[in-house]
Parts: C-alpha cells; sequence; structure tokens
C-alpha cells in the first residue's frame, strides 16, 4: 500500500473541527467538579456520583490523549489555547502532567514496543492482570511507569518539563489538602482518590496494553492491533480502532472506526494485525 | 539550590500525603460511620498518626499496599 493511498483516505477524517473531544473534554472535567457540591448539598447521593466519577476519569485522558496530538488546535492556530487547556484540565483529575507527558507519549509514538524507547513497554504482561498490576504498580512511591523521563534524554526541554510537571502534580496534591481539610474529605475520597486509583489501572490496560499486546513487533503496521473487544467499544474506550491512531494521530478518536473502515482493504494488504474485527 | 530542596523534599512525599491527606479521609469514614471518639481522642489525631505511618511505610517499601 503506498502512504499517499493512505494519506488520501485519511484525509476525509482529519478535515473540520473536532468539537465532539472539545465538550467531552469541557464537560468531563466541569461534569466531575460540579460533583463535588452536588453531593455536599445532598443533591444526589454519593454512591450514584461515585459511579458517575470513576466513569468520568475512567475517559478523561481521551479529550487530552487529542490534544497532545495537537487535534484541538495546532501550535499557531487560533484554537491552540483551547487545545492546551482541554489538555492540561482533562488529565488533571489523574494528576497527570500535560505537558511532559505529551512530550513522553510522543516517543512512544516514534518507538511503540521498543524495549527500549517505547515509554509504555513497562505495562508488557501476557494477560490483562499481570498488566493491571504493572499499572498499579507504576503509581507506587519510586515508580515512575509510562512516565519515565529517561526517554527525554536527547530534549532540551527536559529539565523545564520535569520541573513544570513536579509543580503540576503539587497542584493536585494542595487541591486534594484544601479540599480534605475544608469539609470535603468524604468527597475526596469517593469522588476523586478512589475513582483516581480506577481510572488510573483502567486507562493504562485499555490504552496501551490491549492495542499493542503482546508489544513484541515493532514498525508502522505491525506495532498495534485491531482486535474485537469482549467488553464493546465503548467499555474499552474506542481502543479496538487503535491501530487507526498509529498510523493518523491526527483523526480525532470519534472518527477512527470509520476510517478503520475506509482504511482496512490498504491495511490488510499491508497484513496488519485485524484480529476479528 | 531548588534542585537540592526538591531532592531532599520529594521523597517524602507520601508521608506528607499520608498525614496530611489520607488522614482527614479515614476520620470523615470514621464519624461517617458514627465513631466519634478513638481512645478518647477525636477520629483525626489517631488517623494522622497512622497515615504518616502508613506514608512512612510506603516510602519504605516503595508500596502503599
Amino acid at each position: 500500500m503506498s502512504l499517499k493511498a493512505e494519506r488520501e483516505i485519511a484525509q476525509q477524517y482529519i478535515q473540520g473541527f473536532p468539537w465532539f473531544m472539545v465538550i467531552w473534554g469541557i464537560g468531563g472535567f466541569l461534569g466531575w467538579i460540579a460533583l463535588f457540591p452536588l453531593v455536599h448539598y445532598d443533591v444526589i447521593p454519593m454512591w450514584l456520583a461515585f459511579i458517575l466519577a470513576t466513569a468520568n476519569l475512567c475517559y478523561c485522558y481521551l479529550p487530552a490523549h487529542e490534544a497532545q496530538h495537537g487535534n484541538i488546535g495546532r501550535p499557531g492556530t487560533r484554537w491552540r489555547w483551547l487545545n492546551e487547556l482541554i489538555g492540561h484540565t482533562s488529565v488533571f483529575p489523574l494528576l497527570v502532567p500535560y505537558r511532559l507527558h505529551r512530550a513522553i507519549h510522543l516517543k512512544h509514538h516514534a518507538h511503540a514496543n521498543d524495549d527500549a524507547k517505547d515509554p509504555d513497554i513497562y505495562i508488557r504482561a501476557d494477560t490483562v492482570w499481570g498488566a493491571a498490576f504493572n499499572a498499579y504498580l507504576s503509581k507506587q512511591p519510586g515508580h515512575s511507569g509510562g512516565m519515565t523521563d529517561k526517554v527525554l534524554e536527547d530534549s532540551e526541554q527536559k529539565e523545564k518539563l520535569v520541573l513544570e510537571a513536579l509543580l503540576a502534580t503539587r497542584l493536585a496534591w494542595l487541591a486534594m489538602f484544601i479540599l480534605a481539610w475544608s469539609g470535603f474529605a468524604l468527597e475526596l475520597l469517593f469522588l476523586w482518590w478512589l475513582p483516581y486509583w480506577v481510572a488510573s489501572i483502567y486507562t493504562p490496560v485499555t490504552l496501551s496494553w490491549a492495542p499493542h499486546h503482546p508489544q513484541r513487533e515493532t514498525g508502522r503496521y505491525r506495532d498495534t492491533r485491531a482486535w474485537k473487544s469482549p467488553v464493546g467499544t465503548i467499555l474499552s474506550a474506542g481502543m479496538e480502532y487503535h491501530v487507526v491512531h498509529h498510523l493518523f494521530p491526527s483523526i480525532p478518536l470519534n472518527r477512527t472506526p470509520a476510517a478503520y473502515r475506509a482504511l482496512k482493504p490498504l491495511m490488510q494488504a499491508e497484513d496488519m494485525r485485524l484480529e476479528g474485527l | 539550590m531548588l534542585e537540592k530542596s526538591l531532592q531532599l523534599i520529594l521523597p517524602w512525599g507520601p508521608v506528607f500525603f499520608g498525614a496530611l491527606i489520607v488522614a482527614p479521609m479515614l476520620a470523615a469514614v470514621l464519624e461517617a460511620s458514627g465513631i466519634q471518639q478513638v481512645a478518647g481522642m477525636k477520629p483525626l489525631v489517631p488517623a494522622m498518626a497512622l497515615g504518616a505511618a502508613w506514608g512512612a511505610l510506603a516510602k519504605a517499601r516503595g508500596r502503599w499496599l
């Protein structure tokens, strides 16, 4: 398949402003914040808010992922500020520093499944439970998991990004501290801290492990797979079509299924890993 | 100077987190469960001791659980 033919098809799904991801990013973040007063003033019960917060945090990485690739606004364009705003805010509940993570994530795209250069290689495991354990371990004291800055040795921005990341994560700690000591401790536990742990395991397992499993092959046409998820497209966060994202990161997540169907004949010709989808 | 200060403080993050963030959450759960006193103290006092100890353990072991 020629890259030119791929691009001609992909271009149809890149055009236009990604409203869906923008509404998701802003709405998700504001909706999560709104849960705190809604529970505190007994407008909705804690159990319901816990479910909503957990679902919200499990999906909050995805708009930031679009921002990492500049899909909302490229540098120098009128919507760049919105791109960066969504990038910073939507992953704030996960304590992920946006700009450092973006630099690291782009290394994942450049070196997917490379033992030494792919920052996501830490999630490699034979089973989903093994991946879940690796995700859990990556959030423990002294572990960096997918946030390893070792892959940025060649970056002049590294020190600045690491310092900014420290500030961003401590800002989240400060927000937690204020909530904890101002009468919102229960809300902090059930709307942030517990959902954070669920999402911090769900997100890398679904977004990093599943579409690259078993993380052994490298190269544009072999490092990612399409697969039929047993839990469906929504519960697998659209990652069944992640293969499209690695070919063309500029295609927004909600357009990857249609792009997949259009690109499928070309993918089959390249013997890409299309596993039952 | 900044780098040295950060290198000194950052490893103690789990202890701060345990004492100042986990502890109020734990105390709130105890109070919501109807436990208003623990050994004659408000739940927050033992919760802070437990949170700090848990954080110190997490720092030493490299794992919260």
